[in-house]
């Protein structure tokens, strides 16, 4: 039996998959370089929301299932990090400085993001 | 057709990952959900991206099945506030994690690829090969 967070959540991250695509599909008509911008622009784009949504839904108010939709759910689909992972490989296999800068801007900035938040909310 | 299969592989991925946070421990506070569903999922798409090459298939599929589902499954902004969630209490153990991710993610979809470079068949050598 599927419960109902289960289902809150799936829904959410089949949205994000589909907002992930999408971005994807748009930035590869702008960027040409081999960097992966889509990638590092949704995931830290994704931080920042998430952590948005865990001060909103789960410090201030409690608001479990906005929280499961739109945390657990969006954020959770939206983001991604086998994608990244397997960028890092490809990168690494061209330019290994590229892949390290890639791999190193997303974490510090995406721990950046997602420690700062809670100054600001 | 390439949204639908999207948007059910986002929805079976999404479940996959909160069934599994579910049922995997955090002991000490540490998210040894979000590592496994990381880890596992980066070797997933590594393993995926190889066998995909070696078998073509309809786009909309390898779109759905790696995009959608192993796209969703993993996740980069849960992985970012559980660091700094843990960070608050535990430094070292938060620093483990962000190694053992960062460092696991690509070591694991990198083994994904040979593994299946490893399995596929290969053309049989020549006699000039062996004999060499």
């Amino acid at each position: 039996m599927i419960c109902r967070a289960e289902l809150f959540v799936g829904v959410g991250a089949g949205v994000g998959a589909v907002a992930r695509y999408s971005v994807g599909l748009a930035m590869a008509k702008v960027n040409q370089s081999p960097f992966p911008w889509a990638t590092w622009l949704i995931n830290l784009i994704g931080t920042l929301l998430l952590a948005i949504f865990v001060q909103t839904f789960t410090v201030h108010h409690q608001d479990p299932n906005w929280w499961l939709v739109l945390g657990e759910g969006f954020c959770g689909g939206f983001t991604t990090f086998s994608t990244m992972s397997v960028e890092t490989i490809r990168l690494f296999r061209t330019d290994w400085l590229v892949g390290v800068v890639y791999i190193g801007s997303s974490l510090a900035l995406g721990l950046f993001l997602a420690w700062m938040i809670q100054f600001w909310i | 057709m390439t949204y639908i299969a999207l948007f059910l592989g986002g929805v079976l991925g999404g479940m996959l990952r909160y069934t599994l946070g579910l049922v995997i421990p955090t002991p000490d506070s540490f998210p040894l959900d979000t590592l496994v569903i990381n880890l596992s999922g980066s070797l997933a798409l590594g393993l995926f991206y190889g066998f995909a090459d070696i078998h073509p298939m309809k786009p909309w599929l390898r779109t759905g099945l790696s995009t959608g589902v192993i796209g969703a499954f993993t996740t980069f902004s849960t992985f970012c506030t559980g660091v700094d969630a843990l960070g608050s209490t535990h430094l070292v153990l938060a620093a483990a994690y962000v190694l053992a991710s960062i460092v696991g993610g690509p070591l694991l979809a990198f083994m994904g690829d040979r593994i299946i470079f490893a399995l596929s068949p290969r053309p049989a050598r020549t006699t000039e090969e062996m004999s060499a």
